[in-house]
């Protein structure tokens, strides 16, 4: 009896763990997207070397024509602040998306990533959940690491989220994703 | 003893098969998740594959002359191409959008992807821009915008074009003036004057413009004396009407000899009547920016609608010595050297609830203050190179005909900002362009 109660709930754990993991993986590899999609908008219209404003390990700034909140191209400088900020949401820790210092607000962008990404449910707007940490470094155009923001011509994001399993409270699920972002824009301007 | 081992294995038995269902159940999801995924990147690959479509046939000559007629383009050209059926794997390809401004090395292509598996759905959409101008894509006035990037004709030219089509039905020449602001006003020249000259000047973009031989009783006012007229339209979403907000905007060459005989009647630019019928208010423009070639004096006017006329009247004789555009032989005008060596100028006016501000090349040049209250209503659309009055008497010299070349003339709805208007006088000489990829 004891074998067969100790084989029923360990199948059951580790099921619902295989389960969490899955979904986690899911909703990384949209997040990713959602920030790839976000970063790769850097530089659109912008000198090359004064794409970057603030370059954090835990933080990135950068300038662009396109307004991310109204999903148009503008004539005017926008400027991305992507950063997490932490005990904003029951969920963990957030990725904020702030748009010349304003959180993201419009619905009907948000819905369009809903629809881009089809099932990416946040539930804040330009918020991304389940985060514990994010971490940048830099690279210049011949992928050597820099610090220096006129140089960076791409970004890698690693990205961990962590999330409590049903009834697996005391052990929560981690899964890591590290994404190399290229400021194509930038690039092409150096092309000219 | 065995009952009881039999009622255990039972239950212990339903105990299991119940996690084993609840488990199925969620396992069951996990399909969901991978289909999901796959098609992302299947999604993916078909944008790249539908933006790099787009961008061939945006640089190939067979696909221009086919579907958008040969280059160097007319206009701001804007074509889709919409598919029915273009799958790819699991995505189906649903259009591709082409904008070209002007010639064929100024473009921006748009692809418009989803796709569908097991009941996901996904979409995804990628544009890329070469060269394409700022100009193109925003701070367009939203009224109405006259860009003259058409060759059209007037006079006899038109005549002889009439005839042709006539004969050779099909053959209509497009001889529409283009309000590129997105509401169509339709606009008519009234004019037997030369036909709108090709003048390669006015931005990198700009190819025509329009001369207004002002005066009246000349060699080719066989018809009336040059002007354009827009007609006001209701029906538009965005008519012309002058609230307690707008903008007046346009870019001339102003002669400032003026016509030989009728030297102190120039000159109408942008002329909105407040009432054309009415002998106190015909000279009391709802709007306006015209040039008083007595004293060199450039006017930007207002009347609110309490009657009273707001006016900012600056000195203005950019061209000095160089002074006439046109040349006269007898009474045939001829366009002379002195028009390359001019600089395009702009002429701007704002207005918003009182406070009227006008504008040359960008820059300030006074702020006139009324009461905080609208402009006088306009009923009568906008006329351009005359003012517009319908009262009988006073001769031809009550119209103040313009003489000179206009372009770029529009309307916003609303009162511009100093760092607008000097942005949109940038943006028409030297129009910044952009490239740049979104996929």
């Amino acid at each position: 009896m004891v074998m067969i109660f100790t084989f029923t709930t360990q199948l059951s754990e580790t099921t619902q763990r295989a389960i969490y993991t899955s979904t986690m993986i899911d909703y990384m590899d949209q997040a990713g997207t959602k920030i790839n999609a976000l970063v790769a908008l850097a530089g659109i219209g912008i000198d090359e070397d004064e794409v970057v404003v603030t370059a954090d390990s835990t933080r990135l700034v950068f300038k662009t024509m396109w307004s991310y909140d109204n999903d148009v191209l503008t004539n005017a400088e926008h400027t991305i602040d992507l950063s997490v900020e932490t005990g904003m949401s029951d969920l963990g820790n957030v990725i904020t998306i702030k748009q010349d210092g304003a959180l993201l607000s419009n619905p009907a962008y948000v819905s369009y990533i809903d629809t881009y990404i089809d099932s990416l449910k946040v539930k804040y707007y330009g918020y991304i959940l389940y985060v514990e940490s994010m971490k940048f470094e830099y690279f210049d155009e011949d992928d050597n690491l820099t610090d220096e923001e006129e140089d960076i011509r791409s970004a890698g994001i690693e990205l961990t989220f962590k999330r409590d399993a049903v009834g697996l409270v005391s052990r929560p699920l981690r899964t890591s994703l590290y994404i190399r972002c290229f400021f194509m824009n930038s690039y092409m301007r150096m092309g000219v | 003893m065995g009952r009881a081992m039999l009622i255990f294995v039972i239950l212990m038995t339903t105990i299991f098969a119940g996690v084993l269902i609840n488990l199925n159940n969620k396992l069951s999801e996990m399909p969901t998740v991978l289909v999901r995924n796959t098609l992302m990147r299947e999604a993916e690959n078909v944008s790249d594959f539908a933006l790099r479509n787009a961008i061939r046939n945006a640089n190939s000559a067979a696909f221009l002359n086919y579907h958008l007629g040969t280059p160097p383009f007319t206009d701001d050209v804007h074509h889709t191409q919409v598919f029915t059926d273009y799958k790819v794997g699991n995505c189906i390809i649903d259009s591709l959008q082409y904008s070209f401004y002007n010639d064929e090395d100024h473009y921006e292509v748009g692809s418009y992807v989803r796709g569908e598996l097991q009941g996901i759905k996904v979409g995804r959409s990628a544009k890329m821009a070469f060269d394409y101008p700022f100009q193109g894509l925003s701070s367009r006035p939203n009224v109405l915008y006259l860009e003259m990037e058409r060759l059209i004709l007037t006079g006899l030219l038109k005549a002889l074009s009439d005839f042709i089509t006539w004969l050779i039905p099909g053959a209509a020449y497009n001889n529409d003036v283009t309000d590129t602001s997105g509401n169509n006003h339709t606009t008519t020249i009234y004019s037997e004057a030369l036909l709108a000259a090709t003048i390669p000047w006015g931005g990198a973009y700009s190819r025509y413009c329009v001369p207004f031989l002002g005066g009246y009783e000349g060699w080719f006012d066989l018809f009336g004396a040059t002007h354009m007229v827009v007609a006001r339209d209701t029906t538009v979403a965005n008519p012309i009407q002058t609230d307690s907000s707008f903008s007046l905007l346009c870019f001339a060459k102003i002669d400032n000899a003026g016509r030989p005989g009728h030297v102190n009647e120039q000159g109408t630019l942008l002329w909105i009547p407040s009432d054309p019928h009415s002998n106190d208010l015909k000279n009391k423009p709802s709007a306006a920016i015209w040039f008083n070639q007595s004293d060199k004096t450039m006017h930007f006017t207002v009347t609110q609608e309490d009657e009273t006329m707001l006016d900012l009247s600056v000195d203005h004789d950019s061209y000095g010595t160089r002074s006439n555009i046109f040349s006269w032989f007898f009474s045939i005008p001829i366009l002379n050297s002195n028009l390359e060596q001019y600089p395009w100028n702009s002429y701007g006016l704002s207005y918003n609830n009182g406070i009227l501000k006008g504008y040359i090349n960008g820059v300030r040049v006074g702020t006139v203050t009324g009461d905080a209250i609208s402009a006088y209503h306009s009923e009568y659309g906008m006329s351009l190179g005359r003012r517009d009055i319908r009262t009988a008497g006073g001769g031809v010299s009550k119209y103040r005909y313009f003489l000179g070349l206009m372009d770029q003339m529009g309307m916003h709805d609303r009162a511009l900002v100093d760092s607008e208007m000097q942005g949109w006088h940038n943006g028409v000489l030297h129009p910044a362009t952009i490239m740049y990829v979104r996929d």
